[in-house]
C-alpha cells in the first residue's frame, strides 16, 4: 500500500548503517585491546619513575577553576606556579627533567572535576594544584586510592587527615588564633570582651570558627558566631546581631564582597570595631568600592604568606616575574602564593630525586622527609614531618592600604603566638 | 508492512548501540568510562524528569533534590559509622548495598509522594517555582544533617555489591580478554543494564493507559477530568515515578563519585536536567537519553580536546574557554529547540515515530509545530 | 526590643529591593503569563553597564544608560525570542528564558571575574538616623523608588491604554485580541519596563550596605522569586508586599538564629523558600494573586 514511503528508504539505510557499525566494532575488537593504564612504575637510569615521568620531563596536574566563580584566583595561582617552573626549567629542572604542568579547567563544577580527574590521573605524577573545597572533598577517595600527592588550594586544618595533601602555609584556624593574639597584644580587645565572628557555612568558614573558639576560650573572650551563606552580599543583619551583643571586634571568614559589606556597615552604624579576616577575605578590587575608606580604616588580614607587595626576596622575585610576563594584569596575592606553592612542591620533588625514587610512593616518602621548605620569605619555613599537623604555625597580619601594591601592607611580620604554639590541630596524629 | 520494517530497523539500531556500548570498556580509558557513568546516571534521571515535565507538562525544578535523596539515602543506608574529618562522625545502617539502593529509590519516591499534595494544588508555573524551594530546603538539610550526610565534606558511598560480586578494583580480580576490569568498567555494565531497564519501563508506561492520561493532562487538565482521568492521582503518580527515577540516578551518581558532596545537588543541576529533556525533545524517552548524553558529555569532551580546539582560549588565557563555550552551546540550544525544533535532537536525528493514540494531528516534521510541547512518540 | 526593631528595619529595607526585582517578574507575567527566569541575569547586565560607565558618564548618566540598555536587552529577548513561538505555552517560554539566563549569566560571570561592581552612587556609605535606628541612604532611596513605582504602576494599569490592554489580556487574552488589543505591543512594553526595572533593582542591590555586585549576585536575585510568588505573580502591590515579607522573615531568622539552632544555620535563604511553600499550600495563587477559576 505505502511502498513509496520515504521513511522506508531511510530505514533501510539506518539498518545498513547499524550493521556496518556493528561490523566495524567487531573488527576493531579483533585487533586491539586497550593497554592497562600508564601508571606502572619503571626504573630508568638508576631512578625509579612513576606515571607522568619520562627521561626528559616530569608532568604535574593542575585541576583548577579558570571559568567559574574562583576563576581569578585559579588563574593567578596557576600563573605564579608556571612562572616558578619556567625559572626552574631554565636552571635545568629537577633530576635533569623539565617540569610540565597539565592544566585542566573544571569551572568549579564538581561533576566536571570528577570527570576530568581520570583524564589526568595516569599521565601525571601528582597534582600541583587542586582548587575548590567541594572538589577536594569529592575527589578525596580517588586521591587516596591513587596516592596522588596534591597541593589543595585550601588552608583547612580538617583536610590534613588525607596523607596526600600538602597544605602550603598555615591553616585558617591558626591564622585567626595568631591574629586574635595580635589584637590582644595591641590592646584592641581584652579578657571579658565579646568578639563576633561572621563565617561561611562549609569547610572554610567552619575551620576558621575552630580557631576563634579555641582562642576565645583560652583568652577569656565571649565569642558570638554568625554563620552565613556564600551568596549573601549584605551582612547588615549579622552586624546588627553582633552589635546587640556589644562586640569589641569582628572576625571574618567570608567572601571578599561580604568583607566589604561588613566594613561598610561596621563604619556606617557607628560600631567602628576592628575587623580581622582570614587570607581569602580580601581582594584589592574592594578598595575601589564605596566601602574602600571603611576597609582601610578597619580591616586587618591574617595570612601565612606575604601579600603581592611583600618585600622578601621570594615575593620580589615572584612579583617581577609576574610583572614582566603579564604587564597589564591586575595583580593579587594568588600569584605570589602560587610561586611559593610551586617552590614547595619542587622541594619535595628534589628530595625524591635525591632518593632516586620519582614514583608516587617515592614522593610520599620524600614528602614526610621534608622538614624545611625555604621560599625566600614568601612563606615561613614549612615542616611536613608530622602527619595531621599544619606545616607551620606562623602568620602575619597586614592592613588594607590603597597605596600598597595588591592593597595590603604588612603590620606584623610572620610569627607564631604562644597560643598558636599551644593549639592542637583537629587531625593531629592522623593522616600518617 | 513498512511499519513492521521500521520497528525492526529501530530495534536493530538500538541493539547495535547496546552492542557497541557493551564492548566499549574493552577499548576506552578511564576518562571515557567515567563520562559514560555520568551519562547513564543522567539519562535515567532525565527519563524521569521527562515523565513529569515532558509528558505530563508539570514543570519541575526539584530534580536535584530527589537525586540527592537517592545518593545520600544509599550512602547512609549502606554506610558504616565512620569519622570523616572535621570532627564529624557519620552514622550508617550497614545494609547490603542492593537493599540500600532499592530503599534509597523508594525513599526518593516517598519524597515525591509527600510533595505531591503541593503539586496537586498548584498549576502551571506556580508549580515550577514551588518546586524550586525543595532544592534550597534540600541543600540546607544536606549541609546541616551532618551525621547522615557528612555535611559539607560529603561522605563515602559504599561500593556496590551484587550476590558477592563487588564493583571495585579487586575482590574478585577480573580480567576480560586481556583487559583488567576495575571499578569503572564494572560500574559501566551496572549503569548500562539499569539504563536499559529504565528505558524499557518508561516506554511501556508511556505506551499504555497512564501515558495517554498524562498527555491528556498536559494538553488540558479540565478536558482530562471530563474524560474521567483522575487528574490529581495521575499527577501525584507521575511525581512519584519521576522521583524514583531521580533517586536511582542519585544512587548511580553516588557510586560514580564515590563521595557525593552537597554542592553538586544545587539549582544548576535541576536546570541542567531541564536542559537535557528540552534539547533531547520533550515527551520522548529516546530524546531524554540523547539530551542527557549531549549535555553531560559536551563540557567534558570539549575540555578533553581543548588542546586541539584552537578557537577556544587555552587554560590561563583570557577569552572564551571550553567550559564557557559548552554553556553557550547548551543554553543556546535550549532556546533554539524551543524556537524552531520542538522535537529536539530526537526529532531531528531519528525518523519520526508512531503517533500515540490520543494524538490525531500530524505536525509537519520540518517546520515549527503549532504547540511547543510537541506531541512526540514515546520512544 | 531595639534589636527587634533593627532587624525589622533591615528586613524591610532589603525587602523593598526584593520587591523591585519581583516587580519585574510580575509585570511580564501579568502581560504575557511568562515567568522570566532571566530576570536575575538581566539585572546583572544593567548593573554591569552602570558599573562600567559611571566613571565617564557620572552616576546619573550611567544609570540612564544602564536603564536604557536593560530595556533594550529585554526588548531584544522579547522581540527575537519570546514572541516567535506564537502559541507556545507559558511553561515552554519559561524554559526558554532559562536558556537565555544560562547564556547571559555565563557571559557576564566571565566578564565580571573577581570585580566588585560598584556604581559611584552619591549615597556612598552615608546613613539616615530614624530615632534609634540607622538606615543607609541608598536603602531609603530604594524604598522611595519602589513605593513610587507601585503607585505609578497602579495608576498606569488603571488609566493608561497600555494598562487597560494589559489587564484585559491578563483577564482573557483571546477576547482581548478580538477587541482589537495588540498583544504584541502589550508584551513588548512589559518586557521593556521589566528590563528597566531590573537595572534599577541591580543598582540598589549593589549599593550600601552592600559594597557592589559580584559574579554571583544573580543568585541573590533568586530570593525575589519567593517574594513574587508569595505576593501573587499577577499583583504589583503583592510583589512589593511579598518582598518586604520575605526580607523581614530572612532578617528575623538570621537575627534570632541562635534561639532556633535546632533548625540548623544559616536560616536566611532557606526560610524564604519555606515561607513560599507554606503560603502556596494555603493560597495556591499567592497572597494577593488572582485566584484562577477553573471552569469546564
Amino acid at each position: 500500500m505505502r511502498t513509496r514511503n520515504p521513511y522506508q528508504a531511510g530505514t533501510r539505510r539506518t539498518l545498513r548503517a547499524a550493521l556496518a557499525c556493528a561490523t566495524v566494532v567487531a573488527l576493531v575488537a579483533a585487533c586491539s585491546t586497550k593497554s592497562n593504564g600508564g601508571g606502572s612504575d619503571k626504573s630508568n637510569g638508576g631512578i625509579k619513575t612513576g606515571p607522568g615521568v619520562t627521561d626528559s620531563t616530569i608532568t604535574l596536574g593542575v585541576l583548577t577553576d579558570l571559568s567559574g566563580v574562583f576563576a581569578v584566583l585559579g588563574k593567578t595561582v596557576t600563573q605564579g606556579a608556571q612562572l616558578y617552573f619556567d625559572k626552574l626549567n631554565k636552571d635545568g629542572g629537577i633530576c635533569g627533567r623539565q617540569i610540565k604542568l597539565l592544566v585542566k579547567d573544571d569551572g568549579y563544577d564538581v561533576q566536571k572535576a570528577v570527570g576530568l580527574y581520570p583524564d589526568m590521573e595516569s599521565s601525571v605524577l601528582g597534582m600541583e594544584q587542586l582548587l575548590g573545597s567541594p572538589i577536594n572533598a569529592a575527589l578525596k577517595q580517588n586521591i587516596e586510592t591513587d596516592k596522588m600527592f596534591t597541593i589543595p588550594v585550601s588552608w583547612a586544618s580538617t583536610i590534613l587527615d588525607n596523607p596526600n595533601n600538602m597544605i602550603v602555609g598555615t591553616t585558617y584556624d591558626l591564622e585567626l588564633i595568631n591574629g586574635i593574639s595580635w589584637m590582644v597584644d595591641k590592646g584592641m580587645i581584652k579578657r571579658g570582651d565579646a568578639v563576633g565572628h561572621i563565617y561561611l557555612e562549609g569547610e572554610y568558614g567552619e575551620d576558621g570558627y575552630l580557631g576563634s573558639k579555641f582562642a576565645a576560650k583560652e583568652l577569656g573572650l565571649k565569642l558570638v558566631g554568625q554563620k552565613i551563606t556564600a551568596t549573601a552580599t549584605d551582612v547588615s543583619t549579622q552586624i546588627a546581631a553582633l552589635k546587640n551583643q556589644g562586640v569589641k571586634a569582628i572576625l571574618l571568614t567570608t567572601t571578599p564582597t561580604q568583607t566589604a559589606s561588613a566594613a561598610a556597615v561596621d563604619a556606617a552604624t557607628g560600631l567602628n570595631v576592628p575587623l580581622l579576616g582570614n587570607n581569602p577575605v580580601f581582594v584589592p578590587q574592594l578598595l575601589g568600592t564605596a566601602a574602600g575608606p571603611a576597609l582601610e580604616k578597619l580591616l586587618y588580614v591574617a595570612a601565612s604568606f606575604e601579600p603581592y607587595s611583600g618585600d622578601s626576596a621570594g615575593a620580589t622575585a615572584a612579583r617581577s616575574a609576574f610583572e614582566s610576563k603579564y604587564p597589564t594584569a591586575v595583580p593579587n596575592g594568588g600569584s605570589t602564593w602560587g610561586w611559593g606553592g610551586a617552590e614547595a612542591y619542587a622541594t619535595v620533588l628534589k628530595k625524591a630525586c635525591d632518593n632516586k625514587d620519582l614514583t608516587r610512593d617515592g614522593l610520599q616518602k620524600a614528602f614526610r622527609q621534608t622538614t624545611s621548605v625555604d621560599t625566600d620569605g614568601i612563606l615561613p619555613s614549612l615542616d611536613y614531618s608530622n602527619p595531621g599537623d599544619p606545616p607551620t604555625r606562623e602568620a602575619l597580619v597586614s592592613k588594607a592600604d590603597k597605596s600598597a601594591k595588591g592593597g595590603l601592607d604588612v603590620v606584623q611580620p610572620l610569627k607564631a603566638s604562644d597560643l598558636a604554639k599551644k593549639y592542637v590541630a583537629p587531625e593531629h596524629g592522623k593522616g600518617g | 508492512m513498512s511499519e513492521l520494517l521500521r520497528r525492526h530497523a529501530s530495534r536493530a539500531v538500538i541493539i547495535a548501540l547496546v552492542v557497541v556500548l557493551a564492548a566499549l570498556p574493552l577499548y576506552v580509558g578511564a576518562f571515557w568510562l567515567q563520562l559514560g557513568l555520568f551519562v547513564f546516571a543522567a539519562a535515567i534521571g532525565a527519563i524521569g524528569l521527562n515523565l513529569v515535565t515532558g509528558t505530563a507538562g508539570q514543570l519541575s525544578l526539584a530534580h536535584a533534590f530527589f537525586l540527592a535523596i537517592g545518593a545520600y539515602g544509599y550512602a547512609y543506608l549502606s554506610g558504616t559509622a565512620t569519622s570523616i574529618g572535621g570532627g564529624v562522625v557519620v552514622d550508617g545502617r550497614e545494609l547490603p548495598p542492593l537493599l540500600a539502593a532499592a530503599l534509597a529509590v523508594a525513599l526518593a519516591g516517598l519524597a515525591g509522594l509527600l510533595f505531591s499534595p503541593i503539586a496537586g494544588r498548584l498549576r502551571g508555573i506556580y508549580l515550577g517555582v514551588a518546586s524550586l524551594s525543595l532544592v534550597f530546603i534540600g541543600q540546607h538539610v544536606l549541609l546541616n544533617a551532618k551525621d547522615i550526610t557528612g555535611g559539607f565534606y560529603g561522605r563515602n558511598a559504599a561500593p556496590f555489591q551484587l550476590f558477592g560480586f563487588t564493583f571495585t578494583d579487586e575482590d574478585p580480580d577480573l580480567t576480560v580478554l586481556g583487559v583488567r576490569f576495575g571499578q569503572r568498567e564494572r560500574l559501566w555494565y551496572l549503569g548500562l543494564v539499569l539504563l536499559i531497564l529504565c528505558y524499557l519501563f518508561a516506554t511501556n508506561v508511556l505506551r499504555g493507559r497512564p501515558g495517554r492520561a498524562l498527555q491528556t493532562i498536559r494538553d488540558s487538565e479540565i478536558a482530562a477530568a471530563t474524560m474521567g482521568v483522575n487528574v490529581r492521582a495521575y499527577k501525584a503518580w507521575a511525581f512519584v515515578l519521576s522521583s524514583m527515577y531521580a533517586g536511582l540516578a542519585g544512587v548511580l551518581v553516588a557510586l560514580a563519585f564515590q563521595r557525593p558532596v552537597p554542592d553538586y545537588f544545587n539549582l544548576t543541576l535541576s536546570i541542567t536536567y531541564l536542559a537535557m529533556i528540552v534539547i533531547g525533545g520533550l515527551g520522548s524517552v529516546r530524546g531524554a537519553v540523547i539530551g542527557a548524553a549531549f549535555v553531560t558529555a559536551l563540557p567534558l569532551v570539549l575540555t578533553h580536546y581543548s588542546d586541539h580546539l584552537t578557537f577556544l582560549a587555552q587554560p590561563g588565557e583570557s577569552g572564551v574557554g571550553a567550559a564557557d563555550f559548552a554553556k553557550y552551546v547548551y543554553g543556546g540550544l535550549v532556546i533554539v529547540v524551543i524556537l524552531v525544533a520542538p522535537g529536539g535532537l530526537a526529532g531531528l536525528f531519528g525518523a519520526r515515530g508512531r503517533q500515540t493514540g490520543v494524538t490525531t494531528d500530524q505536525p509537519d516534521p520540518t517546520g515549527p509545530s503549532s504547540s511547543v510541547m510537541v506531541k512526540e512518540d514515546p520512544l | 526590643m531595639t534589636y527587634f526593631g533593627v532587624l525589622v528595619i533591615n528586613g524591610v529595607s532589603l525587602g523593598f529591593i526584593y520587591g523591585l526585582i519581583a516587580l519585574g517578574f510580575v509585570v511580564i507575567y501579568k502581560a504575557t503569563e511568562v515567568v522570566n527566569f532571566a530576570q536575575g541575569s538581566m539585572l546583572l547586565l544593567g548593573a554591569y553597564i552602570v558599573a562600567r560607565t559611571h566613571g565617564d558618564l557620572g552616576f546619573a548618566g550611567a544609570v540612564l544608560l544602564g536603564v536604557a540598555a536593560g530595556a533594550a536587552g529585554a526588548l531584544v529577548i522579547e522581540f527575537v525570542l519570546v514572541r516567535r513561538p506564537r502559541h507556545a505555552d507559558p511553561i515552554a517560554l519559561a524554559i526558554l528564558t532559562i536558556g537565555v539566563d544560562i547564556v547571559l549569566s555565563t557571559e557576564l560571570t566571565r566578564r565580571i571575574g573577581q570585580d566588585v561592581l560598584s556604581f559611584g552612587d552619591p549615597w556612598g556609605n552615608d546613613t539616615v538616623d530614624l530615632g534609634p535606628f540607622t538606615v543607609p541612604q541608598a536603602r531609603m532611596g530604594a524604598m522611595a523608588v519602589s513605593v513610587g513605582l507601585v503607585v505609578l504602576f497602579f495608576a498606569a494599569f488603571k488609566y493608561t491604554s497600555w494598562g487597560v490592554a494589559t489587564r484585559a489580556t491578563a483577564e482573557d487574552s483571546e477576547a482581548a485580541a478580538l477587541m482589537g488589543i495588540r498583544r504584541g505591543r502589550v508584551s513588548m512594553v512589559a518586557w521593556i519596563v521589566a528590563g528597566a526595572l531590573a537595572t534599577v533593582a541591580g543598582v540598589f542591590l549593589g549599593t550600601a550596605p552592600s559594597p557592589g555586585l559580584n559574579n554571583s549576585s544573580n543568585l541573590t536575585a533568586l530570593n525575589a522569586f519567593p517574594a513574587a510568588v508569595v505576593g501573587g505573580l499577577d499583583s504589583t502591590g503583592g510583589a512589593v508586599a511579598g518582598g518586604v515579607l520575605i526580607g523581614v522573615v530572612q532578617s528575623l531568622m538570621d537575627g534570632y538564629n541562635d534561639n532556633l539552632s535546632f533548625l540548623g544555620s544559616p536560616l536566611g535563604d532557606v526560610s524564604a523558600y519555606a515561607v513560599m511553600l507554606v503560603v502556596l499550600l494555603w493560597r495556591p495563587s499567592g497572597l494577593f494573586g488572582t485566584r484562577e477559576v477553573v471552569r469546564v
